[in-house]
């Protein structure tokens, strides 16, 4: 399960994207779902939305889908325009497949039915159900009924059922949020194999960061209704374009930093800056510094030294442990430690040493405002299953 | 446990049975015995007319029997199907796109229609039936229009056709209000999953929107079937042979209560018939009956387009037929007897009464119904489908029937009870229990035991976890199924004349009275508050079938 | 309400369930074969007109309370009883006597005809009248065993077109309807109390086959049905039928509301024809009545020159009551060739319904 970011983007930019998004907004009152929103999905590519709760994620699908009108914006299927600018081809006719989060099986009917539903005016149509069935490999429940199926059954039932009418788009709902987490691994290599299989361009709303790195060509950040970043998986975690992304995807601690040039000078010593951010800034910013970017020595029991960081909690994750650990001067950091180092206890005195690594900052200036309170992982960033990242070399043993 | 219940998604509440496709238990597993106990009582109650039938029915002579079987009452029988066939269809026909229109368009004036096309449930079918003949008979008020045209007489609207048309009038709101709840619980997703593979609309409501709110049609078809089984009102007005009306010809004509209550039982067979059949089509469909939505995403409003014409003519025609006839010719009652000086009586007492009784009849029976669905809905079984069918025997039976048998078992049994207030309403309370048992019985499929479930983790005992944790979701559901027992027992008459303390008037006995001598002046002053009232109440039901759970 | 409802539930689930494993007991109580009492045999619940009642009585009506409550009154006010009445249909009404049995709280039954009055008799359910209040009404008017008496009378008529008919054109017997020539201008309703047991007097005078043999002459002719003797009214007013077979006093009522315009008129079947029977709404005191005395009052009340004329004023039918007059407008009773009945056989309307379904009427 660990392998994933091996895809290379595929032959892209060759034809007219799949889905192109330009300046989309849809607003319910006062609240904005989508606002001004642009994305671009290659054909046969897969993205990966990833979102917190309630960044309008669904809203975009279902304006792709033409569920819901935009406000203002347009959207392009195949090259079609599909919706602003005067047009609006009702769903019917866009020619895209969608797997809802609840999958919406039609309760009434039976697996293959359901499969058929979109084939009616197909003559080829008990060739195309058979062909579903087999990939999706669910040729002998073809005729239960949904309530008599499991859950990733229905999963699989769901995406045959979108994919039928040989869509130009496949659009995903939160499709893994109501399967039990083994399940859910499992399924997410199914769905990658069957739409990898059928060359179909697909797009994925998601919260979960794993979901949304493992399955995506591309991932695209989104948060307030806005694209924050749109990028293959290892550039997202690598290059982060936003603090927001940084801490949405993975876990990072955000270290003040003086900016010279393309290195940054963090209480840690200094470190290389990449990417396109990594201009000849000056001033005072802030380090993306990954866990497993800090080396963590236990110091021998004794008068603290000065720069000792004190631990103060641990998360196992299986693959490594996590500790949280505080410098005298507040400031608190999650590091990594492989299995090698003997594990700590709360109030072991650690010091910690920067890799030779390459990483991103982001000028205070452009923050609008320095964080306040002590700078860190985001809140919410809970390492669920850190196997899945992509380890940067070195540190996996 | 958990896990065989998380794969058996869309069923909560269900404890699986024999893997979903076996036959239910014979009796109710795990049932308490309590919930059992009060659940047999009452249908205990609800059978006791039957018990009085039967032995009514023993006391009929040879050449009664022969009577009985001869070719007429097959006749009769078969009329009778004829007329529950096509109110049957009828009331879909009519419900169905109303509740549609009314719920998933942006039809002009929605919400007002809702109201409009919901308020027919108040108005009792003889109302509706004089309006019919006052306006559409051979010399009716249409024919006083057309008569400068030439039209001296136009085809009688009595028999098949006539007592169909009012009856459906009278009835269709059934149909509309359970679709109606069926559609605002349903998950668009469905739908819109459908349109998503090229369907347009149309097509989406036939065949995945249709197909899903069978269970909700068929539980509204049901009420409306039988409620046509009972009427007597309007087959009499309008002259068609139904059971119902031979039954009260045996009691007026001939007095014979046995022949009476042999066709009374025949009638019953019937019912148990059209329950049946109502259990096999919720049943099919039940396996797939899903529960409440999780997400209350609002479904998309369908535009009509130039659809909006057509849809509009029809909810036109249908209050026009069905609410501006009937209140239409009350209005002329009351405005031709005011200027030929008839007195008008406002009719505080009778109003007052049919209230007190209506609401206590509507409490009574919300009180009988949660244990009835509570047994249906957790701890389905043969037995608890039997007593479900149980407490809907007396529902298609003629008020008079039941009037006699509450007589019979009262000054029988418990003459102090006899001619009181609380006989009245206990009678009601059992034989309207039909009408919430649909609504409370989904509610209850759809919250499931996990509330009760955790509650009994945080130390309260199950009757306290029910009251407080489920109790509270079931008040839409008990709310409408108490509204639709107030809305029957306030234009309700026979068993309001014989089982009501003496001069314990109601507005249907003051119309009644009024009417039956052909004061018409009279009888509109109540009628017009009997509307009013019920009207009001139709508004509550709305709303609490509008409340998110 | 709410609280006093549980336990009023429980005591109703205890009885009724007790009622239902033994209701056939319940039933054979119920006095079904007690010999019918004659006027020769004094009454078995003595009545003693002269002494003064008391307390409350319970009276149970047929008649509407539009008509008989303003009498009530009078008589509460009169007597100072407390009285107290149940409306409901006649028919409904004497079903219920009958289901109550013994524990019946009513004393009066004040019936709108008399079939359902011999109902109640053939069940031993009415108690004998005494001759003081029996006398005051012709004997053709009341129950020849002395258990009712009737209160006012209704003859049955022809009612006719004026417009396409004269009385000349007119059958002298009911009996001539039955030829085709009247085929699809007869206008009638079976199942209407005074038809039925103008149809009970049919087969009484002439027998079940006879009877039959008319209602299926008349079938043959293609008859309307109505609900009701108004409706039949109207319709010869509206020139749908020709001739409809009413009681007399429906006319009446017709020509106070809408003037002599109306074109319709009675045509009284002469020479005792069956045609022109005159049936009766009459009253009856139960065996059980709680006050007897009471009841009693009630009745020779009803009998007064006043009550009597309350009837002919508000109503249109006939004073039964010797002496007092009826509307002058109407052919007097006693010159209504009426044919001679005893109007107690008219609780036969089993076998009347019987013979109305067997001729394929109903």
């Amino acid at each position: 399960m660990s392998h994933v970011l091996v895809d290379v983007i595929p032959k892209a930019l060759q034809r007219a994207s799949a889905v192109r998004v330009a300046g989309l907004r849809r607003a319910y009152g006062s609240i904005v779902a989508v606002d001004g929103l642009d994305l671009d999905v290659r054909p046969g590519e897969m993205l990966s939305v990833l979102g917190p709760s309630g960044c309008g994620k669904t809203t975009l699908l279902r304006l792709i889908a033409g569920l819901e009108a935009p406000d203002a914006g347009m959207v392009e299927i195949g090259g079609r325009r599909v919706a602003g600018a005067g047009s609006a081809v009702p769903p019917e006719r866009r020619r895209v497949g969608m797997v809802f989060q609840d999958f919406a099986l039609f309760p009434h009917l039976s697996v293959r039915d359901n499969i058929a539903y979109g084939l009616r005016a197909d003559p080829d149509r008990n060739v195309r159900v058979r062909e579903l069935l087999e990939l999706i490999d669910l040729v002998d429940a073809a005729a239960r009924m949904p309530h008599q199926l499991s859950g990733g059954m229905q999963q699989r039932v769901a995406l045959a059922r979108a994919l039928a009418p040989r869509p130009d788009v496949v659009l995903l709902d939160e499709p893994f949020s109501n399967l039990d987490a083994a399940l859910r691994t499992q399924l997410r290599g199914d769905v990658r194999e069957i739409l990898r299989a059928s060359a179909t361009a697909a797009v994925f709303v998601t919260h979960d960061q794993d979901e949304a790195l493992t399955l995506g060509d591309r991932v695209a950040v989104m948060v307030r209704g806005r694209i924050e970043q749109s990028d293959p998986p290892e550039v997202v975690y690598g290059e982060p374009a936003t603090p927001f992304v940084a801490t949405f995807v993975g876990i990072a601690n955000l270290v003040r930093a003086e900016l010279h040039g393309r290195v940054a000078i963090t209480r840690f010593g200094s470190v290389r800056l990449v990417g396109p951010r990594a201009e000849s800034a000056h001033g005072r910013a802030l380090a993306v510094i990954r866990p497993e970017h800090l080396d963590v020595t236990e110091v021998p029991d004794g008068p603290a030294d000065a720069g000792a960081w004190r631990v103060l909690g641990r998360r196992f994750t299986g693959a490594e442990i996590l500790y949280e650990v505080i410098a005298p001067d507040g400031e608190r950091l999650w590091v990594e430690a492989g299995h090698a180092v003997r594990r700590l206890r709360v109030g072991d005195l650690v010091s910690l040493h920067l890799r030779d690594v390459e990483t991103v900052a982001f000028p205070i200036e452009h923050l609008g405002s320095e964080p306040s309170g002590p700078i860190g992982v985001a809140s919410t960033a809970t390492p669920s299953s850190p196997a899945e990242h992509a380890p940067p070399p070195g540190l996996t043993t | 446990m958990l896990g065989v219940e998380s794969l058996r998604r869309g069923r909560p509440g269900r404890p699986p049975r024999d893997g979903g496709r076996g036959a239910p238990a014979v009796t109710a597993p795990g049932a308490p015995l309590p919930l059992l106990v009060a659940c047999l009582l009452i249908a205990g109650l609800a059978l006791l007319p039957v018990a009085y039938l039967m032995v009514r029915a023993v006391g009929a002579d040879v050449a009664a029997l022969d009577l009985v079987l001869r070719p007429r009452t097959f006749q009769v029988a078969a009329s009778t199907v004829a007329l529950a066939l096509l109110v049957g269809g009828g009331t879909i026909v009519v419900g169905v796109p109303l509740a549609w229109l009314t719920t998933r368009t942006d039809l002009p004036g929605r919400r007002l229609w809702a109201v409009l096309v919901a308020v027919p449930l108040a108005i009792p079918s003889y109302v509706i039936g004089f309006a019919f003949i006052a306006a559409f008979g051979p010399r009716g008020a249409l024919q006083g229009m057309l008569a400068p045209l030439g039209v001296e007489r136009l085809p009688s609207i009595g028999g098949l056709f006539g007592a169909t048309l009012v009856l459906v009038l009278a009835a269709y709101p059934y149909v509309l209000l359970s679709t109606r709840a069926a559609l605002l619980q349903t998950d668009p997703a469905a739908e819109e999953a459908a349109r998503l593979l090229g369907d347009r609309r149309l097509t989406v409501f036939r065949r995945v929107t249709l197909p899903i709110l069978i269970p909700a049609i068929a539980a509204g078809g049901l009420l409306a079937v039988l409620y046509a089984l009972a009427d007597f009102g309007a087959v009499s007005l309008l002259q068609f042979d139904s059971f119902s009306r031979a039954i009260y010809v045996q009691y007026r004509a001939s007095f014979d209560r046995a022949l009476a209550a042999i066709l009374a039982l025949m009638l019953i067979a019937l019912t148990l018939l059209v329950t049946w059949g109502e259990g096999r089509l919720r049943r099919r469909a039940g396996a797939y009956a899903g529960p409440v939505r999780a997400s209350r995403r609002p479904a998309t409003v369908v535009p009509l387009g130039r659809w909006r014409w057509p849809a509009l003519a029809f909810c036109s025609t249908v209050v026009l037929l069905a609410l501006a006839i009937p209140t239409g010719t009350i209005a002329w009652w009351l405005v031709r007897g005011v200027s030929q000086g008839a007195i008008l009586r406002f009719a505080a007492d009778g109003a007052l009464n049919s209230f007190t009784v209506g609401a206590a009849a509507a409490i009574g029976s919300v009180v009988l119904v949660v244990p009835v669905a509570l047994l249906v809905a957790r701890y389905p079984s043969r037995l608890a489908t039997i007593i479900e069918r149980a407490t809907f025997t007396g529902y298609a039976l003629p008020g008079i029937v039941i009037a006699l048998a509450v007589v019979f078992i009262a000054t029988s049994s418990v003459p102090l009870l006899y001619q009181t207030l609380a006989l009245l309403v206990i009678a009601y309370a059992v034989r309207f229990l039909p009408q919430a048992v649909g609504s409370v019985r989904t509610a209850l499929v759809g919250v499931g035991p996990r509330l009760e479930e955790a509650g009994r983790t945080l130390g309260d005992g199950p009757v306290r976890a029910f009251l407080q944790l489920t109790l509270p979701l079931l008040r839409p559901a008990l709310v409408a199924g108490g509204a639709l027992v107030f809305l029957t027992t306030v234009k309700e008459l026979p068993m309001a004349l014989l089982l009501g303390p003496i001069g314990f008037d109601t507005l249907a006995t003051e119309i009644w009275g009024a009417a039956s001598e052909g004061f018409y002046a009279r009888a509109a002053a109540p009628a017009a508050i009997l509307v009013a009232l019920s009207a009001g109440t139709v508004a509550l039901l709305l709303r609490a079938e509008e409340r998110p759970r | 309400m709410r609280s006093s409802f549980p336990r009023a539930l429980g005591g109703a689930l205890a009885a009724v369930l007790l009622a239902a494993a033994c209701g056939g007991s319940a039933s054979s109580a119920l006095p079904s074969s007690e010999p019918l009492q004659t006027s020769s045999a004094m009454p078995s619940t003595p009545t003693s007109p002269s002494a003064s009642p008391s307390g409350s009585v319970t009276i149970y009506s047929g008649r509407s309370e539009s008509l008989v409550g303003p009498l009530v009154d009078r008589f509460r006010a009169a007597t100072g009883l407390d009285v107290k009445v149940k409306y409901a249909g006649t028919s409904e009404l004497s079903a219920t006597i009958l289901e109550e049995g013994d524990a019946s709280p009513a004393d009066v039954f004040f019936a709108q005809d008399a079939g359902a009055l011999g109902a109640l008799a053939a069940e031993g359910r009415l108690a004998g009248l005494p001759n003081a209040t029996l006398d005051r009404v012709d004997r053709r008017f009341r129950s020849p065993d002395g258990v009712w008496v009737g209160v006012s009378g209704r003859a049955r008529v022809v009612a006719y077109d004026t417009r396409v008919l004269t009385e000349a054109d007119l059958p002298t017997s009911i009996l001539g309807y039955t030829d085709p020539i009247w085929k699809g201008r007869i206008g009638w309703a079976p199942t209407n109390g005074s038809f039925q047991a103008f149809v009970t007097a049919f087969r009484v005078l002439r027998g079940d086959e006879a009877a039959k043999a008319w209602l299926e002459g008349i079938q043959a002719n293609e008859p309307k049905v109505y609900d009701g003797n108004d409706a039949i009214l109207a319709a010869i007013a509206a020139g749908e039928v020709e001739v409809g077979f009413v009681n007399h006093y429906y006319l009446m009522r017709q020509l106070a509301e809408q003037g002599d315009t109306f074109p319709v008129r009675n045509q009284f079947l002469p020479n005792g024809d069956i045609g022109a029977l005159v049936n009766v709404a009459g009253a009856g005191i139960l065996t059980t009545a709680p006050n007897p005395s009471a009841a009693q009052a009630f009745i020779d009340y009803l009998l007064t020159a006043e009550s009597q004329e309350y009837f002919a004023g508000e109503t249109y039918e006939y004073p039964l009551v010797v002496g007092v007059p009826a509307d002058p407008r109407l052919v007097p009773l006693a010159e209504i060739a009426a044919p001679d009945i005893d109007l107690s056989d008219l609780a036969d309307l089993a076998g009347t319904l019987r013979l109305i379904q067997e001729a394929g009427v109903l």
